[in-house]
């Protein structure tokens, strides 16, 4: 039953994972993720690998993770954030337009130019915070539950209290696929 | 004529048309919230005025101005509504816009909290203090307080200059204490501006008067916040903008609840007030990006003399 099989079967070696530091701007982690995702370097990028990376603190306890829509919606709060954040960026605008100080705007530079500037930002100040982790012996149900329970993709795995990896939604599919194709 | 001057000149008419309507021959008086009642139905007015703060929403961020400083003389001057209504929305106008960039701008860690901390305190006690000497005095009184204030604000608006980064030699004693000082990022050029400030003193006794001049006529403050905290203190423009706006959130709340409090806070102004004031800020905003607003800010300042000057006329009963 595949779905007996225990955590330590399935995860993702923390090796293999993107991570990156909580005090490093989002452009590193972008850096980062995109050379786990897509192997640029050695031609087009033809197998998605992880879609999220962890965010360790100084101490390289597991404090965080970005994924590509908590990323894109820093990167440009305008289109891609919530009401609330696109309020904001036309709240700011106003205020500069009423204090007819227009030029000082930095929502009207260009779009280039506001990516690179909000790439900028702290990981820290984007980070989804860790909701549920999951010890190593535990079974995949135990892991599939948790992450529905939680709302999450990703779940870190702990061995003797230390990090050794992450599960993903996406390799929990693969399994229960697995059961249909038998 | 270009179209945000378009815009200005619709808007400048249908103050005039309201104004016509208002005091022409079907108006009566003898009601408290409306000056002079008219015999139209109730809903003209809060539609009337959605309109009107819609197209002063539009013209207050292309002609640089603050809501709250177009609403409460234009307002109290072409609509038939009791001055301390007027007042106690215009707070609230300048409170929602300045609510709604607040958190954007302390993200951005462009508003100071440490520049806008002791400043705030003393600004809004003393709008407090303004708020319930306006309420206190005789109304023409403050009507032409008003005035004046108000053909001063365009005088202001005419002369005054603006420094981007001041040269602040040293940081006075007590803004060294308080730990006002500071640094970003120019978005534009990358250069990391290190800022600090002086004459604190000079600029925390400016901002008692502004304090009570914001409680007391209800019209925010950030026409006087930007030149004490830029030229004054030597804040950098861009910190100082922020900060205002920021500033204004705290102030103005403080003065709105003595309005609030005195009954003079009534939902048939304030709703379409701020409803129409924030669309038109951000129609205006989206206007910006296509036009340019030169003629327009003329048109304001005109409006706002204008405005000025039949506060004053109301107030000596001319």
């Amino acid at each position: 039953m595949p779905l007996t099989r225990k955590v330590t079967d399935l995860l993702v070696p923390i090796g293999d994972y993107a991570v990156t530091n909580e005090d490093s701007p989002l452009s590193e982690a972008i850096l980062a993720l995109r050379k786990v995702y897509c192997q640029v370097e050695v031609g087009k990028c033809t197998e998605a690998g992880h879609r999220n990376i962890l965010v360790l603190d100084s101490r390289k306890h597991l404090v965080g993770i970005l994924d590509f829509r908590t990323i894109l919606r820093a990167l440009i709060p305008e289109i891609a954030g919530g009401l609330t954040q696109r309020l904001e960026a036309i709240g700011v605008s106003v205020a500069f337009a009423q204090a007819d100080s227009l030029d000082l705007d930095e929502s009207r530079l260009s779009f280039q130019a506001r990516v690179i500037k909000n790439a900028d930002t702290k990981v820290k100040h984007l980070m989804l915070k860790v909701r549920g982790l999951i010890q190593a012996q535990e079974d995949l149900l135990s892991a599939l539950k948790l992450m529905y329970a939680n709302n999450i993709t990703v779940l870190p795995v702990y061995e003797n209290g230390d990090l050794i990896g992450v599960l993903r939604e996406s390799d929990l599919f693969l399994t229960v696929a697995d059961i249909v194709s038998n | 004529m270009t179209r945000t001057g378009k815009v200005g000149a619709w808007g400048l008419a249908l103050l005039l048309s309201v104004d016509i309507l208002a005091g022409s021959g079907f108006a009566n008086e003898g009601m408290v919230v409306v000056d002079n009642a008219s015999s139209f139905s109730w809903w003209i007015w809060p539609l009337l005025l959605l309109v009107v703060t819609f197209v002063m929403g539009v013209a207050a961020v292309l002609g640089g101005v603050g809501g709250g400083v177009l609403f409460v003389p234009i307002i109290s001057g072409f609509f038939p509504f009791h001055l301390d209504f007027v007042r106690g929305a215009g707070l609230l106008v300048a409170l929602a816009g300045a609510l709604a960039a607040g958190p954007g701008l302390l993200k951005m860690n462009l508003a100071s909290l440490r520049l806008a901390m002791p400043v705030a305190l003393i600004a809004s006690s003393f709008a407090i203090l303004g708020a319930m000497i306006g309420l206190a005095l005789p109304t023409q009184v403050v009507q032409i307080a008003l005035g004046v204030t108000i053909i001063g604000i365009c005088i202001l608006m005419l002369v005054a200059k603006k420094s981007t980064v001041p040269n602040v030699p040293k940081a006075d004693p007590i803004s060294s204490v308080l730990k006002i000082y500071g640094v970003y990022q120019e978005a534009s050029t990358g250069e990391i501006i290190d800022w600090k400030i002086h004459r604190t003193w000079q600029g925390l006794i400016l901002f008692v008067a502004i304090g009570i001049m914001a409680g007391m006529f209800g019209l925010g403050a950030g026409w006087a916040n930007v030149p004490v905290l830029n030229l004054l203190m030597g804040a950098p423009l861009k910190i100082s903008v922020a900060t205002s706006k920021f500033l204004l959130s705290i102030t103005d709340t403080s003065a709105a609840w003595i309005y609030m409090n005195q009954g003079c806070v009534i939902p048939m102004i304030v709703v379409p007030s701020l409803v129409g004031i924030m669309g038109g800020s951000f129609v205006g905003v989206r206007l910006l990006r296509v036009a340019k607003p030169g003629l327009v800010r003329w048109i304001v300042i005109g409006m706002l003399a204008f405005a000025g000057l039949k506060a004053l006329s109301k107030g000596l009963g001319f």
